[in-house]
């Protein structure tokens, strides 16, 4: 396939789907890169030098250059594209061949890119921009052809995905947008007193931490040393503190609590009023606008096409009082830091099943026996190991001839030994239960709900037609158990959080099957 | 030997083997493998252990029988638990036994495809097909084991599934 002759006709645009090469002056460029490389090199230049051998230093560049060359030559010569009638395909490798297939349809956009001497000798580095997550080095790339055949080969790719989203418009028969239409308006907004209550259920012992670290870091921020004993009771000794306090250690116990609580609470205070102010949620022609900040004000928009799934989650006690929060799982992500788009940091159910009818969503939750549970069996996978590891380090210990470390404090033996990895297992095997009985999943036809935890319960809106790909994953207890894990591959967001955990075998296998048939 | 493919009677369509040469490929690999730590095992023979209680050599002596085990009965294992098949609408690749996985993509999700054939599957007459997706969990697929022709084969099959799903 690579082996026929390509000869490069100085601007070919036809693309009739002969193998092309890449512009033979890609070599020179490759010697190029080498400049920097070859500072690996003055070592052994000085040591030539300094042997006295200097007349080598010339033959051994040369040398050096020539090699590069010829393997920089072998790769080109292994190396060829082709462009068909709707797709890209590309072979290389000299030891190990790939030949990638990339279709027209799948071609977000072709990015051209020239360096300096790129610049000066016409050419152009050509990446194919597809949906797949892979990082950058997996991405398709010409590195290099002509920049004429460059700009060809984009337009031509671009007149192909013209063509198509067209065809695709009037199969569907979709209205053109209205012109009174593409007015945003509001879906949601954050008052000032649900945004304090939200900042409320922020709340956060952060600023102890901050504080904690300044101190490690820099000793003498204070002219004192706070974590010295003596210092604090010298001062309450001094102010007469010291006897109120010892009169009056409960109350003073509850005040360092009602303290911590409201500084706990300020810190999420200002964080939500720092990010969430102002918060407001348009309905844009395309998808959602959405505008917030303080100190930095933000302006996001949110198309729908690009919305994956939608992530509502809550706390226990937000949960108690009817307060939840939405995200879009999008192709982009939101910040730095956030992967899932915030549409409603604090909102009744009913106003995100408003937000989610915009785009098509349904929180329908149906009846409970609508519902999939996992395998119980899976309770009591942690306490059994626990209690068995707890078992195994702890008894041969009360065995030892001389089990001081032990009997100093078990004093009743070996009912203790038991007992304690007893006890952790029995905490396990409650969380164990917590977490089972809230983890469950349902397929409604067209959208995929998965409900899991306690402590922050989530609850994920996925419909089939996002879903990338389906992992049926079991290890040796799951496998003991019958059942197994189904993991989906959906674009953008975080990954891994599109779980079913521990489903029946039957019950895994007919949802997947239902969940392809639904693509 | 007590493996047999896990839950055949689930799937819809039968799961294909690999070709037999991809049994070879896992046996070089192994044995591999098993060379670079028998070479390590024996310099800390030879520089560490000298002198040591133990009969000398006892450390490559003990590694040498792990690598035969290994190269004789693992890839024999291994290649059973692989099965594939590119029936209806979707690519379904099966292996593993301890840890199974069972992956399916339906052909409209893929992105783009690769056939690929390193040095010691060339060697052994296989090539592999790498199927790549748009989601962030498991976004690459990799079958391996195909005859090339066949690889390439099941490669223009999905090709030409491949639709504009975006407008």
């Amino acid at each position: 396939m690579t082996d026929s002759e390509g000869v490069i006709a100085p601007v070919d645009t036809a693309f009739t789907g002969h193998p092309r090469r890449l512009h033979p002056l890609t070599l020179l460029l490759a010697v190029v890169k080498l400049g920097p490389r070859t500072l690996n090199f003055l070592p052994a230049i000085l040591a030539l030098g300094v042997t006295g051998q200097a007349r080598l230093i010339v033959p051994a560049l040369g040398l050096f250059l020539l090699v590069t060359l010829i393997f920089s030559w072998i790769a080109w010569t292994r190396f060829s594209w082709t462009v068909d009638s709707d797709d890209v395909s590309i072979a290389s490798g000299v030891i190990s061949r790939k030949h990638r297939t990339i279709p027209f349809d799948r071609i977000q956009d072709v990015t051209i890119e020239q360096g300096v001497i790129a610049r000066a000798l016409g050419l152009a580095k050509v990446g194919f921009e597809t949906g797949s997550a892979a990082g950058d080095e997996d991405e398709a790339k010409l590195d290099s052809i002509a920049l004429a055949e460059a700009e060809a080969l984009r337009a031509h790719v671009r007149a192909h995905r013209a063509v198509n989203s067209a065809a695709v418009l009037t199969a569907s028969g979709e209205p053109a947008p209205n012109a009174a239409e593409s007015q945003d308006r509001p879906v949601f907004m954050m008052t000032m007193p649900r945004l304090l209550l939200a900042g409320l259920f922020n709340f956060s012992l952060a600023v102890f931490a901050v504080l904690f670290g300044l101190l490690q870091t820099f000793d003498d921020v204070l002219p004192f040393d706070p974590f010295d004993a003596d210092f604090w009771i010298g001062i309450t000794r001094s102010t007469g503190l010291a006897d109120w306090m010892d009169a009056h250690r409960w109350l003073a116990a509850v005040g360092g609590f009602v303290m911590l609580l409201l500084l706990g609470g300020a810190t999420g205070i200002v964080r939500t009023v720092m990010r969430d102010y102002g918060f407001r949620l348009d309905r844009s022609e395309r998808g959602f606008r959405r505008r917030r900040g303080l100190a930095t004000k933000t302006d996001v928009a949110i198309p729908i096409a690009r919305v994956q799934a939608a992530i509502i989650s809550t706390g226990i006690i937000r949960r108690l009082l009817g307060w939840y929060e939405l995200r879009l799982q999008s192709l982009a992500s939101d910040g730095k830091n956030e992967s899932d788009h915030l549409v409603a940091p604090l909102a009744r159910l009913d106003e995100l099943d408003a937000i989610l009818a915009e785009i098509g969503f349904v929180r329908d939750v149906g009846t409970e026996e609508q519902w999939q549970r996992g395998h119980p069996g899976t309770i009591m996978v942690a306490p059994a190991v626990i209690f068995l590891i707890g078992a195994i380090t702890l008894i041969p210990a009360m065995l030892m001839p001389d089990a001081t470390i032990l009997s100093d404090w078990i004093t009743p033996g070996a009912g203790l030994v038991l007992g304690l990895p007893l006890l952790v297992a029995t905490i396990a095997a409650l969380l164990g239960w917590l977490g089972w009985k809230s983890h469950c999943w349902r397929f409604d036809g067209r959208q995929l709900h998965i409900r899991r935890g306690w402590l922050s319960p989530t609850h994920i809106i996925l419909p089939a037609r996002n879903i990338q790909s389906a992992d049926l994953t079991l290890g040796p207890v799951l496998r003991r158990l019958a059942a197994a894990n189904l993991h989906f591959g959906v674009p953008g967001g975080s990954g891994g959080q599109h779980v079913v955990h521990a489903a029946p075998m039957d019950e895994a296998y007919r949802l997947r099957a239902a969940l392809m048939g639904a693509i | 030997m007590d493996i047999e493919p896990v839950a055949p009677e689930k799937a819809d369509t039968e799961l294909q083997p690999l070709e037999q040469g991809y049994l070879r490929v896992l046996r070089i690999e192994w044995a591999i493998t098993m060379a670079v730590l028998l070479a390590i095992a024996a310099a800390v023979d030879l520089l560490v252990l000298r002198g040591n209680a133990l009969p000398w050599g006892w450390l490559s002596g003990a590694v040498l029988l792990l690598s035969l085990w290994a190269v004789l009965t693992l890839p024999a294992r291994q290649f059973l638990t692989w099965g594939h098949s590119e029936e209806g609408d979707a690519l379904r690749v099966v292996h593993g036994y301890m840890f199974h996985t069972d992956t399916v993509v339906p052909f409209v999700r893929v992105q783009h495809i690769d056939v690929g054939q390193g040095p010691i599957e060339r060697l052994c007459g296989v090539s592999h097909l790498v199927v790549h997706t748009a989601g962030t969990h498991n976004s690459i697929v990799t079958l391996p084991g195909l005859d090339p022709v066949r690889a390439t084969e099941i490669r223009d099959s999905i090709r030409a599934r491949i639709q504009t799903d975006f407008a």
